[in-house]
């Protein structure tokens, strides 16, 4: 026996003695605030058995009548029910605690198992530690099939190299933002996913990998059609500017020339009559130059983005005043849907500014960052409150949404910064090829 | 919730630790009046020596209000604690496990709550705290 027991098993000793000796209450007390003691040392409900059992043999060898013998059984018997108390209390606690962590975990399995998104942990060597139940359903997989196998087969070979750096991201406990990768499905196909992945901790160690994936197929879909639709149109206003400008613009042409023709054969004052309707047909020509322009700027395709931006800035400066600047440039030539989606989402901001914010002057600024090319448009008009303005979906968000959806179509993204009475300023990043800020020649 | 008295309520004060042997006597007799099995006098006594140990050390005075009762022939014993010390300031926090060094164990109020059949606590900081507690006989 340790002696911090000793020392307990002397207290019991006495405890019993004084109930036996008629202390009653405060003998009950005593013993009750050992079981405390006893409780609160993190001993056990068998030391208070031993303690009981050694102090009520003691006392027992001294009974000399079984009358005596009964009497100290049955008090003992209350003692030892006092010094117990405490620990009735503490299990007591724990079949709270264990009945709230059950239902605690009913709720989180229910949760899990009905989930649509596949909920999965990865063990710190890449290893598949569970898949819910939805796994099944979108892959075709078994659970069983995985469980326990490293993850990587499972990621479409090209995608395999970022998610094992950002496996390793999270194993160092940072928690990147989502992600997508494509997931084999057991036909063979790839499903897009778009995936969070956050550390799973144990005692302020990184145990594992706790994520959600989600099927993002039908969004890809809508993406896909909405680019294939954009592309579309983009070749039908191609095509119409090119008949304005071109087509029209030739017929146009041969009138004036045919107009000419006919003044010199004119008196004088009927000549003069005919100039003013070859001045109407010159504004005419004008106008259709303009909204071939407006449609699709041939230096758009012929020329590239920063002589198109720039044109562009010169229009809309001339039109309504406003002072634009263009600074740095996009570099080298990019895939023509790139550029078109740029142009077009400079030419909405620009009409957003125009319309909306009352500003006096606009900044167009390109950054070429690797492997991305970053490019602002900063106004110093009114401002709007950007959460608010991006709440209302739908209803035309200043055309912000229309942007958003130009620019998931080439794989960019969209920055908003703003605030009532500060200005406005748009960021966009679209992903380029590495390198090359030399313009290339024209693209025809 | 009011209850029907079968006997005069009896109180006793408390002041220091000798007072508690007291009112577990008082709750143990009046428990075994009830026709408690001797367990069940046990956790009222035991329920008394929280309640008072609680008055000592964060009220330094108060009283303990012991009552047989009688609920539509129900018999049971209520426990109240009442003190007018500097109260609980959260008291859902009090009633938590862990919130007391003795609470992570499930000792103290919280204790008390689940050893007895019924349990309501009241407290406005700085006026005092009432606890009461109540054990039916089965």
């Amino acid at each position: 026996m340790n002696p911090e027991l000793r020392e307990l098993a002397d207290e019991y000793d006495r405890a019993l003695e004084d109930y036996l000796a008629g202390r009653g209450e405060a003998a009950l007390q005593e013993a009750y605030e050992l079981g405390r003691k006893t409780l609160k040392k993190g001993l056990g409900m068998l030391d208070v058995a031993t303690l009981q059992q050694r102090a009520l043999l003691k006392c027992l060898v001294r009974a000399r009548t079984t009358k005596e013998g009964t009497r100290i059984l049955r008090m003992a018997q209350k003692l030892f029910v006092e010094s117990l108390l405490p620990f009735e209390m503490s299990h007591r606690r724990v079949q709270e605690v264990n009945t709230a962590l059950r239902e605690s975990e009913q709720r989180y399995r229910n949760l899990v198992d009905t989930a649509r998104d596949v909920i999965y942990t990865l063990s710190i060597d890449g290893k598949i530690k569970s898949l819910n139940p939805v796994f099944e359903t979108i892959t075709g997989w078994l659970r069983a099939e995985w469980i326990g196998k490293e993850f990587s087969p499972l990621v479409h070979p090209d995608d395999l190299p970022r998610a094992v750096t950002l496996l390793q991201v999270v194993l160092a406990s940072r928690v990147p933002p989502t992600f997508e990768l494509r997931i084999r499905a057991k036909s063979g196909a790839y499903i897009p996913g778009e995936f969070t992945a956050t550390p799973q901790t144990q005692d302020g160690r990184v145990v594992g990998v706790l994520g959600v994936a989600r099927d993002i197929t039908d969004r890809k879909r809508a993406e896909e059609a909405l680019r294939r639709l954009n592309e579309a149109l983009e070749e039908e206003v191609k095509r119409i500017a090119h008949a304005l400008h071109d087509e029209a613009g030739q017929l146009l042409a041969s009138v004036h020339i045919g107009l000419a023709d006919v003044a010199r054969d004119l008196p004088p004052h009927t000549s003069r009559r005919l100039d003013d309707v070859r001045g109407l047909l010159t504004k005419i020509e004008e106008q259709l130059r303009h909204l071939s322009h407006e449609l699709r700027p041939t230096i758009l395709d012929d020329l590239g983005l920063q002589p198109a931006i720039e044109f562009l800035a010169d229009g809309v400066s001339r039109r309504t005043g406003l002072q634009i600047v263009v600074e740095g440039a996009p570099g080298k030539r990019m895939p023509a849907p790139t550029e078109t989606a740029l142009y077009r989402i400079v030419q909405e901001a620009l009409t957003n500014v125009t319309k909306h914010a009352q500003a006096s002057h606009v900044t167009i600024r390109f950054v070429r960052d690797g492997r991305l090319l970053r490019c602002s448009i900063h106004d110093n008009g009114t401002g709007f409150d950007v959460l608010a303005v991006q709440a209302r979906r739908g209803v035309r968000g200043l055309g912000l949404i229309g942007i958003q959806e130009r620019l998931n179509a080439v794989g960019g993204t969209l920055n908003v910064a703003s605030a009532p009475g500060k200005g406005a300023e748009l960021i966009i990043s679209v992903p380029v090829e590495a390198g090359g800020a030399d313009a290339d020649p024209p693209r025809r | 919730m009011k209850f029907a008295l079968i006997a005069d309520e009896v109180r006793v004060s408390i002041d220091s630790d000798s007072d508690i042997v007291a009112a577990r006597q008082k709750g143990r007799e009046l428990a075994a009046q009830c026709g408690f099995p001797s367990t069940d006098l046990a956790v009222v006594a035991t329920a008394i020596s929280e309640l008072a140990r609680n008055i000592v050390r964060y009220a330094v005075r108060g009283e303990i209000i012991l009552r047989l009762i009688d609920d539509n022939g129900r018999r049971g014993v209520e426990v109240v604690a009442t003190d007018d010390g500097p109260g609980i300031p959260d008291v859902t926090l009090a009633m938590q496990d862990g919130y007391s060094t003795s609470g992570s164990l499930g000792l103290g109020l919280p204790g008390v709550r689940r050893l007895m059949d019924e349990f309501e606590i009241s407290s406005d900081f700085g006026k005092g705290t009432t606890v009461t507690a109540r054990k039916w006989k089965r």
